[in-house]
């Protein structure tokens, strides 16, 4: 199996070529297909993970291209980290393919939905098995280019092509930050292999101030894949694109991989503090920044993606606190928590034919499957005790508290209060009230969708004890995953898990009194803070701020290139045409009055000559004699000149 | 001689220059004798003077208006003429002083006379050829004398005919 | 026979005299109206040319006759080109009634 390992990324590859090359008559068998041979890699990498549970990691490794001293190895690393990033992404992305043979029925482009699943699923296992850096980042350029095409897939829609657009151009700024910093990390290292890298580092072969540089231009990357502040913009705008994309992508897979990159450059990252605080504040901030914004959305994905945004922050910040276990851990249930989230709103969406929930209502007698999972998946996000989201969600709070970052912790904990209301809110607004017209045609989804639904759902439950404190040692989701990174281990406190599960239930506790009794009334929380309501509203400005700063300029300069071409190279193209006509105009003059004139020339002087050559006739016998005998004299003379010399 | 040469081209009167180009050739005919080519002489005063003289004066019988014209008037071109033949004369002086004859070898006197029994048989043997081909050039030159000179031809060519029609009917 | 000369008689005086009288008649051919005077002054040209031939032969090569032989056929030529001319002469007097060598210039130009 080690050798072997390379099947798992590569079986999608062969799916995305086949189905590719099968085209748009076989919908039907090429969206089976997909998702068995997912299902397959799905199997293969929970094999995978036993090997790597039971052996240790799993690595092979080639030579690529040299020249001279410069070389590139390819290959593929399967290490705790890896694994359980296998996982997530091979079952999450098995789910949604046989979700979307249901949500995508009926599309003209049904086939074409799930070359691009495959192709981006491949990319997304390139990325996790990447043993270096360069490998990884080809695997990121592709899955955010999968991420263009499935985010722009309904492309007719302008909000959708422009969605993919901005997603593409602002983790595009991310990336390119990243590429330099991959760059000085070679160019200081000469090698980008993880584990060489990381040796190099802990030797100490780096400088610090390097190491600083190198790694914020990192992190600059996953800001921009993450969403964070302020590469965020782009994520509620991919909302755009079909719901399994938004529940496989951007929520609990690609979205991952800034906070993947993170973790795994883990060791490079802690040689530096500076980099750990910056990241630590970009991802508490982008965290209570985008939960303040979910609770006044309208659009049941927006508050969702937001969600995620807000969610990505928490990990982010946890791995900026030193809690790489909590982080990535928080990584995993998220991805099933918010997959399940997202794939229920695919099937209220699908039943009710809206995206605003102020059309929705009382959806639950209608959907009971769709309500009761999605209740699960937004208990888990609060933190519900005993179910996955409490378990990562706490250990990250409990990490913040027990190092004695308070402020970090508060903030945190206030940002657990928002999630729980934002989420309940909506389970209030949509599942439960008043029943409304469009909720009176709604009716449950096929068993395609629900049986992932409900998948998922169990996950987002028992996916949590992998991590939890009383599992022995050598279970432990920590140790797995820790492998060759120091991590610190901190004493469980009962604190702060008791403060964030209380949190957590008040923020239930508000929504429910708003929008489920409607005791108080929502009228007093706007009128309470009305103008920061305007501002949360147009999310803090913050894409206006983009388009003035960003966008605008960017269009102005791109127009007077435009002119600059047209009037100036245009215009020396012209003239270098104009000129090349009046030369040829002036050959023509001087080819006509010149050449031609000595042709005719000739020919008159010919016959003016043969005028006055005539006149040598003269007819006068005597003359000629005279000419005749003079000529002789003439030749005399010359013979006897030529004698005497 | 020189002066009756000069008076050939200088007499008004063409009758009077044809006269003094019999003189000239009488002169020449001397000079002849002078060279004890005695025959030679006699030729020249029979054929020249004799024939040739004598056929100019029928020349310029035939082609005058009236006898006793003045009819030759220089040319215009006089000038270049006496140019044209001074150079010429300079040219055969400077010939002529350039050439080295090998001294006047012979005295005059001691020129052998050769018999004319021996010139005609060497006129008949060693010039057969050139004598016949005379005779021939002799014959041309009757016959287009003739052609050219005849009045009318057509006259002529009727007038040949009647007679020897008239020899045909007869 | 033999002559008595009181001058000696060299070569070279024929040659001047002949060549004198070659000059005349070249004088006269181009500067003579009258056609038949042209013709007359062709002959002196030809007759210089015979002094000229009979001087060298009996000077040069006095045993040999060919120099006369020559002479000989330069009369005969000189005859017959007489007889012609004055043919052509009178065609020409029969056409344009005149004999002025100026009025014949239907070539002209």
């Amino acid at each position: 199996m080690t050798q072997l390992i390379w099947i798992i990324p590569l079986l999608p590859v062969i799916g995305f070529v086949i189905t590719l090359l099968l085209g748009g008559k076989n919908g039907r068998f090429i969206s089976r297909f997909a998702t068995v041979v997912m299902g397959v890699c799905m199997l293969l990498s929970f094999y995978a993970v036993y090997l790597v549970f039971t052996r240790g990691e799993l690595s092979i490794e080639k030579v690529w291209y040299v020249t001279g001293n410069f070389k590139i190895t390819m290959g593929l690393l399967a290490d705790g980290l890896s694994a359980m990033m296998l996982l997530v992404v091979t079952v999450v992305s098995f789910l949604v393919h046989l979700y979307s043979i249901g949500y995508m029925q009926g599309d003209s482009r049904y086939w074409l939905f799930f070359v691009e699943l495959q192709l981006f699923s491949a990319s997304m296992l390139g990325l996790v098995l990447a043993h270096n850096y360069l490998q990884m980042f080809i695997c990121w350029e592709l899955v955010g280019l999968c991420s263009y095409l499935l985010i722009g897939f309904w492309y007719e829609k302008k909000t959708a092509s422009d969605a993919a657009k901005k997603a593409f151009l602002v983790t595009g700024v991310g990336d390119v930050a990243m590429l330099i910093g991959l760059l000085i990390l070679f160019t200081v290292t000469g090698t980008l292999t993880y584990t060489s890298v990381f040796g190099i580092a802990e030797a100490g072969g780096i400088s610090h101030n390097v190491i600083t540089a190198i790694t914020v231009l990192l992190f600059c990357g996953a800001i921009g894949k993450s969403a964070q502040f302020p590469l965020h913009v782009w994520l509620p705008d991919a909302m755009e694109g079909p719901t399994p994309v938004s529940a496989l992508i951007h929520a609990a897979t690609m979205v991952a991989a800034g906070v993947y990159l993170v973790g795994r450059s883990f060791p490079l990252f802690s040689h530096s503090e500076q980099t750990l605080m910056v990241v630590a504040i970009i991802g508490i901030v982008t965290a209570v920044l985008a939960a303040s914004i979910a609770i006044v959305q309208t659009d049941i994905k927006r508050v969702l993606a937001y969600s995620t945004i807000s969610q990505l922050g928490y990990m982010i910040f946890a791995l900026g606190i030193g809690a790489f276990v909590a982080g990535m851990f928080h990584l995993m249930t998220h991805a099933f928590f918010k997959a399940l989230l997202f794939l229920g709103s695919g099937s209220v969406i699908h039943a009710a034919h809206t995206q605003d929930i102020r059309e929705m209502g009382g959806l639950a007698s209608k959907m009971k499957t769709t309500t009761w999972t999605f209740i699960v998946g937004a208990l888990s996000l609060s933190g519900f005790p005993l179910l996955a989201g409490f378990w990562s969600k706490d250990e990250i709070l409990g990490f913040a508290f027990s190092t004695g970052r308070y402020v970090i912790f508060a903030v945190g904990a206030f940002t657990a209060f928002l999630t729980a209301f934002y989420m309940f809110r909506l389970i209030f607004v949509v599942f439960f009230g008043k029943m409304s017209k469009a909720s009176e045609h709604a009716h449950e989804s096929p068993k395609v969708m629900t049986i992932p639904l409900i998948i998922l759902a169990v996950l987002a439950i028992i996916a949590g004890y992998w991590g939890a404190p009383f599992l022995a040692e050598k279970y432990h989701i920590g140790e797995f995953i820790s492998g060759h990174t120091h991590v610190e281990h901190v004493e469980f406190d009962f604190i702060p898990m008791i403060i964030s599960v209380i949190v957590g239930l008040l923020g239930i506790l508000l929504a429910y009194l708003m929008y489920g009794r409607k005791v108080i009334p929502t009228d007093w929380f706007y009128r309470f803070v009305k103008s920061y309501y305007k501002v949360l509203v147009n999310k803090y400005y913050i894409d206006e701020l983009g388009s003035r700063a960003i966008v605008r300029p960017a269009i102005r300069f791109a127009n007077g290139v435009n002119t600059f071409d047209k009037r100036i190279i245009d215009g020396l193209v012209n003239l270098f045409g104009k000129v090349t006509v009046s030369v040829s105009k002036a050959v023509h003059l001087f080819d006509l009055g010149v050449v031609d004139g000595i042709v005719n020339w000739t020919g008159k002087e010919t016959f003016n000559s043969g005028e006055r050559l005539r006149l040598l006739q003269t007819g006068n016998i005597s003359g000629y004699a005279i000419v005749m005998f003079a000529v002789l004299a003439v030749y005399i003379i010359y013979l006897i000149i030529r004698t005497m010399f | 001689m020189i002066f009756s040469a000069i008076r050939v081209i200088s007499a008004r009167n063409i009758v009077h220059s044809a006269f003094y180009l019999a003189v000239t050739l009488l002169c020449v005919a001397i000079f002849f004798i002078l060279l004890r080519v005695q025959y030679l002489a006699a030729v020249q005063i029979l054929v020249y003077i004799g024939a040739i003289v004598v056929l100019i004066l029928f020349a310029i019988m035939l082609t005058r208006t009236a006898i006793g014209q003045n009819t030759n008037i220089s040319s215009r071109q006089a000038v270049f003429a006496a140019i044209v033949s001074l150079i010429l004369f300079a040219v055969l002086s400077i010939v002529f002083n350039i050439t080295r004859i090998s001294s006047d070898i012979v005295d005059v006197s001691e020129i052998k006379i050769i018999p004319v029994s021996d010139f005609s048989n060497i006129l008949f043997s060693k010039y057969a050829l050139p004598f016949e081909v005379a005779s021939v050039l002799l014959l041309a030159a009757l016959v287009g004398s003739v052609v050219l000179a005849v009045k009318d031809r057509q006259k002529a060519g009727e007038s040949l005919e009647e007679k020897s029609g008239d020899k045909k009917n007869n | 026979m033999q002559l008595q000369v009181g001058i000696d008689l060299k070569l070279i005086h024929f040659l001047i005299v002949s060549g004198v009288l070659f000059c005349i008649g070249i004088y006269g051919v181009l500067s003579r109206r009258h056609l038949v005077q042209i013709l007359m002054s062709v002959e002196l040209i030809l007759n210089s040319v015979l002094i000229n031939l009979i001087a060298f032969s009996s000077f040069i090569t006095p045993d040999d006759i060919t120099g006369q032989m020559f002479a000989v056929f330069v009369i005969v030529v000189a005859a017959a080109e007489v007889g012609v001319g004055l043919a052509i002469i009178l065609s020409v007097y029969r056409q344009k009634k005149s004999v002025d060598i100026d009025n014949i210039n239907i070539l002209k130009w």
